[in-house]
């Protein structure tokens, strides 16, 4: 199955990317896939996204469709799912 | 929010465009003139925020920005300009807007939002408008908004993307329910366009409206993201935290 992974602000300048397809087996959560983005998308990546404690930065905020969800909750992701990534931004 | 004051016949001539809107009216307008707004600050944001607030005939704006205008400033903050450089922006900002609409009463706070003068500064107003750059400053207003029960409008920037939110304290998230910490990758200066900043500044200014004329849907517990590159729009909903630190409580 597949689904779909968009990023945004700083995290979209790290992957160099503002969306991708990831293929995934069955029965993943997103605790499951995150390992799996921070490998494809190296160091800049991971230290946006997760704290030395190996929690999820509690700045990032995460989007299954248009709900919001916890990183670390245990909902499994299913065929076509939207997954987004939003990094903090502000007014200047 | 306010319950208005009758409007002068140059007033009704003024804003007759927006009073034909549907369910705004002249009882809208009466509203906006009794209504205070704070924004905070008038960078590229905030002067397009004021802006859009001074022409839709708000009647009192605290604006609170300190420093003077930068040459880096004048790609997007459109209440100030060249003959200005090195000058107050907030007296850049009110010159500026009271040649726009001369009835507007205007202060100026030639300071950021601190945590010494936020209380102060937010008990002036109805309403605020969050255009600053740094997540101290933000948590403050949000602090006090919390606090003093007043709506809070986020308006935030990134290169070719925008978000945009409001936050009324005890029905949505709040901004610490959001961010709870200081985001640590979050830097002051980020590209961006001065089309950028004007087009969420408006969105903000009209989610501004809304809420002090009492009409439309406001955005409330609800985050706008825009990405300009591509014209992506979207909206999605927004979940409180019960046990944020500022609004779990309420």
């Amino acid at each position: 199955m597949n689904v779909t992974v968009e990023y945004a602000a700083q995290v979209k300048r790290a992957t160099g990317i503002s969306r991708e397809t990831v293929e995934l087996v069955n029965g993943e959560t997103l605790k499951d896939l995150i390992p799996m983005l921070t490998e494809r998308h190296g160091d800049e990546f991971h230290a946006l996204l997760m704290e030395e404690s190996g929690k999820l930065q509690p700045s990032i905020l995460l989007f299954i469709g248009d709900e919001q969800v916890d990183w670390d909750e245990s909902r499994k992701l299913t065929d076509r799912d939207v997954v987004t990534f939003l990094s903090p931004i502000s007014g200047g | 929010m306010p319950l208005g004051i009758p409007l002068t016949d140059e007033e009704r001539a003024v804003y007759e465009w927006q009073i034909w809107v549907p369910g705004f009216g002249e009882a809208g307008q009466e509203r906006l003139k009794s209504a205070s707004v704070l924004v905070s600050r008038c960078g590229g944001l905030g002067s397009v925020v004021a802006y859009e607030l001074a022409a839709a005939g708000v009647g009192k704006m605290v604006i609170a920005h300190a420093g003077n205008v930068k040459p880096s400033d004048l790609n997007r903050q459109l209440l100030m300009t060249h003959d200005w450089l090195g000058k107050p922006r907030v007296e850049s900002a009110k010159r500026r807007l009271n040649d726009l609409n001369p009835r507007l009463e205007i202060v100026t706070v030639p300071e950021n939002i601190n945590e010494s003068n936020a209380a102060e500064i937010v008990e002036q107003v109805d309403l605020i408008v969050d255009c600053a750059p740094l997540f101290n400053e933000r948590y403050c207003m949000n602090r006090e908004a919390v606090r003093q029960r007043k709506p809070l409008v986020e308006c935030a920037m990134y290169d070719l993307e925008a978000q945009l939110t409001t936050i009324v304290p005890g029905q949505t998230p709040c901004l610490a329910c959001l961010y709870p910490d200081d985001p640590p990758a979050w830097k002051r200066e980020f590209p961006v366009f001065g089309a950028v900043s004007g087009t969420v500044g408006c969105l903000g200014a009209m989610e501004a409206l809304k809420l002090l004329g009492e009409f439309g849907e406001p955005l409330t517990g609800e985050l706008l993201t825009m990405d300009l590159r591509d014209m992506t729009f979207r909206t999605r909903k927004l979940r409180r935290n019960q046990d944020c630190h500022v609004c779990g409580s309420l």
